[in-house]
C-alpha cells in the first residue's frame, strides 16, 4: 500500500526508483501507468492526470514493465506497426528509425520467438519509446541481460533522456546500474518516500566529504577552516576529512600551497549507492 | 501528440486486423480453405458419386450436398472457435495486457475492437469458404440455367451463414475472455461449443428452435431446389427461419458478451 509517494521528474532527468521487495515500487509504477487506480492522490504528465484526461495522459506516456512482452509469432517490425496503428502515428519510417535507434533494424522480420532476451528487451523498449512520449517507465529494464546488452540498454536509455528530453523512471535492483544512469535516486520503504539522493549528473553544486592527506594535518585544518566556515574539518589518522563544495576545494588547495604546505593527495570521499542503500534500508533481507 | 479527445477505436481495430492478419496462422487458413473446399468437391463428385443418385442440372444442384459435405467437417467452425478464443486470450497469456493497457484505450474499446477485428475475419474466411465452395462446384457441374432467383437464395443463404458464423466468433471471444491463458480460452470456448451441440436434445419444444441454432445449423429451406434424398438427412433444420437464426444469435453471443465484458473491464490487470 502507498502511504506518502509525491516526486517531480524534469524533462530529461533520469530518476531511479530503490526499496526493498514490497516496499512499493512496482506499486507506484502501477499507478503511474494506470493499471492501478489510487484511493486519494494523483500523477501528472506535462499538466494532464490520469483521472480526467487519461487519453492525453497515456499519449504521454511510455512503459516497459517487467518481463518484456511480446508476441511470439509476430516480428519487431509487426510489433511496432500494431502500437503505432493503436497510436495514431503509422509510419514505416517512424517504425524504421525505432528499430534502428534500438538496434534492431537487420532483424525487423524475424518472428520474436527466435529473439534473445537482449533483443526482447530491446523491442520492449522501442515499443515504449515509439510514440514520443515525455515520461519513460522502466521497470528492471536490464533483468536477465548480459553485460552487452546491459550496456547498450544504458546507453540507449542515456541516449531518450539527453537527446529526446524523455523523463525517465527505473525501478531495478541492480544499485549499480543506477549509480551509472540515474540523475537522481529516490528511496522508498513501506509505500512512502523515505528519502532522495542527487547522484553523479547533478553534484556539481553539492557538498561532498573530502579527504586532504598533507604534510600538516594541524595546519590544513586552519586553512579549511578559513576558506570554508561550514566545512567541520577534522584529523582522522594522518589525514583531514570535511566538506565543502567543488569551488571551496580549489580555493583550499590554492590556500595550501601559498601556505607553503605540502599536499599529497586531495580526493573525494564518495559513498557508494549501495552504503547508502544499507544506511537507509540496513541488511535485512526480510520482505516488507 | 495532441490533446486528442477522438476514439481510438478504429484505429484500434485496423491495429488488431493487422496484427491478426500477421500471424501465419490465420494466412494458413485462408490460403487452405480453397484447396480443403476441393477436396470437398472431389468426395462429393468422385467418391460419393452424387450425379449417379440425384438429380445434378447446375452448381445449385449441387451445391446444398457440397456445403453439408464441407461444413459437418467442422474445419470452418474449428478455425473460427480457435481463432476467436486464441485472439480473446493472447494478450494476457504473453503478458501484453499491461502495454495494451497504458495505451490511450479504453477497456470498453479494447473488447468491442478486438471482437470486430475478429469479425472482419471470421467474415472474411467464411466468405474465401462459400466463394471457393461455388466456384469449384461451378466448374464441375456449369453454370447452365442459373436463374437470379438462385443467386438471391444464395445472397440470403450467405447471410444466414454469416449471421451463424458471427454469433459463434463472438461468443467464443466472449467466453475466452473470462480466462487468462490460451490454453484455458480454447478449453472454454470448446467447451461451450461442445455444450451447445447436445443443447438441443435436452430442449422443450418451445426453446428448440433457438437451441437448433448451434455449430450444425444449416439454412436449407433458402434452396427450394434442395433433393427430398437431403432434406430428409436435415429435416429438423429446415424449418428455421432467418429471424429465428438472428434472434438465437443476439441472444446467445450477447449475453455471453455481456459476461466477457462485465469479467474483463473489472478484470486485476497486474496480476
Amino acid at each position: 500500500m502507498l502511504k506518502d509517494v509525491s516526486f517531480e521528474l524534469a524533462e530529461g532527468e533520469i530518476v531511479g526508483f530503490v526499496g526493498p521487495n514490497g516496499a512499493g515500487k512496482s506499486t507506484t509504477m502501477k499507478v503511474i501507468t494506470g493499471l492501478v487506480f489510487p484511493d486519494s492522490g494523483m500523477t501528472r504528465i506535462c499538466g494532464f492526470t490520469l483521472a480526467s484526461a487519461p487519453r492525453a495522459y497515456r499519449e504521454r506516456l511510455g512503459v516497459l514493465i517487467e518481463s518484456p512482452a511480446s508476441y511470439p509469432a509476430l516480428t519487431a517490425w509487426d510489433h511496432l506497426a500494431y502500437l503505432a496503428r493503436i497510436r495514431k502515428c503509422y509510419s514505416p519510417t517512424l517504425i524504421n528509425s525505432t528499430l534502428d535507434r534500438v538496434g534492431l533494424r537487420d532483424h525487423s522480420h524475424k518472428r520474436v520467438e527466435k529473439f534473445s532476451t537482449g533483443m526482447r528487451q530491446r523491442l520492449a523498449l522501442a515499443m515504449a519509446v515509439l510514440h514520443g512520449p515525455r515520461l519513460l517507465i522502466l521497470d528492471e529494464p536490464t533483468n536477465g541481460l548480459d553485460p552487452a546488452a546491459t550496456i547498450e540498454i544504458r546507453t540507449l536509455i542515456g541516449e531518450l533522456a539527453r537527446d529526446h528530453g524523455i523523463a525517465v523512471l527505473i525501478s531495478t535492483h541492480v544499485l549499480h546500474e543506477i549509480e551509472l544512469i540515474c540523475n537522481r535516486v529516490l528511496f522508498i520503504r513501506g509505500g512512502m518516500l523515505v528519502s532522495s539522493r542527487v547522484l553523479a549528473a547533478n553534484e556539481q553544486k553539492e557538498v561532498a566529504r573530502v579527504i586532504f592527506v598533507t604534510n600538516d594535518p594541524e595546519r590544513t585544518v586552519a586553512v579549511i577552516s578559513e576558506c570554508s566556515s561550514t566545512s567541520s574539518p577534522a584529523i582522522q589518522d594522518s589525514h583531514v576529512e570535511c566538506q565543502l563544495t567543488k569551488p571551496d576545494v580549489a580555493r583550499v588547495v590554492v590556500r595550501l600551497v601559498e601556505e607553503a604546505i605540502g599536499v599529497y593527495e586531495v580526493r573525494e570521499k564518495r559513498e557508494s549507492l549501495e552504503e547508502i542503500y544499507v544506511r537507509t534500508f540496513g541488511t535485512s533481507r526480510h520482505v516488507e | 501528440m495532441s490533446n486528442n479527445k477522438s476514439s481510438y477505436l478504429l484505429p484500434f481495430i485496423r491495429a488488431e486486423v493487422a496484427k491478426l492478419w500477421a500471424l501465419p496462422i490465420v494466412r494458413l487458413a485462408v490460403a487452405i480453405s480453397p484447396v480443403a473446399m476441393y477436396l470437398f468437391v472431389a468426395e462429393v463428385y468422385h467418391i460419393d458419386k452424387l450425379p449417379l443418385h440425384a438429380s445434378v442440372r447446375n452448381l445449385f444442384d449441387a451445391l446444398p450436398w457440397v456445403l453439408f459435405d464441407a461444413w459437418k467437417t467442422l474445419f470452418l467452425q474449428m478455425f473460427i472457435v480457435s481463432l476467436a478464443a486464441y485472439a480473446a486470450s493472447v494478450e494476457s497469456q504473453y503478458g501484453m495486457i499491461r502495454l495494451l493497457c497504458a495505451q490511450p484505450l479504453s477497456r470498453t474499446e479494447y473488447v468491442l475492437g478486438k471482437g470486430v477485428a475478429i469479425s472482419i475475419h471470421v467474415t472474411a474466411l467464411t466468405l474465401v469458404f462459400l466463394g471457393s465452395a461455388v466456384a469449384w462446384t461451378a466448374l464441375y457441374s456449369g453454370v447452365q440455367g442459373v436463374s437470379w432467383a438462385d443467386l438471391s437464395h444464395l445472397a440470403i443463404y450467405t447471410l444466414a451463414l454469416l449471421i451463424l458464423v458471427q454469433a459463434l466468433g463472438w461468443t467464443a471471444y466472449s467466453l475466452g475472455l473470462l480466462r487468462r491463458t490460451i490454453g484455458g480460452s480454447l478449453i472454454t470456448a470448446f467447451g461451450f461449443f461442445i455444450l451447445l451441440t447436445f443443447a438441443a436434445a435436452f430442449s422443450s419444444d418451445r426453446m428448440r428452435p433457438y437451441f437448433l441454432v448451434r455449430y450444425i445449423f444449416f439454412p436449407w429451406k433458402y434452396f427450394p431446389g434442395l433433393s427430398s434424398e437431403l432434406r430428409s438427412i436435415v429435416s429438423l433444420y429446415t424449418s428455421l427461419t432467418l429471424l429465428n437464426l438472428l434472434l438465437a444469435a443476439l441472444m446467445s453471443s450477447g449475453l455471453a458478451l455481456a459476461i466477457g465484458y462485465v469479467s474483463f473491464v473489472n478484470r486485476d490487470i497486474t496480476e
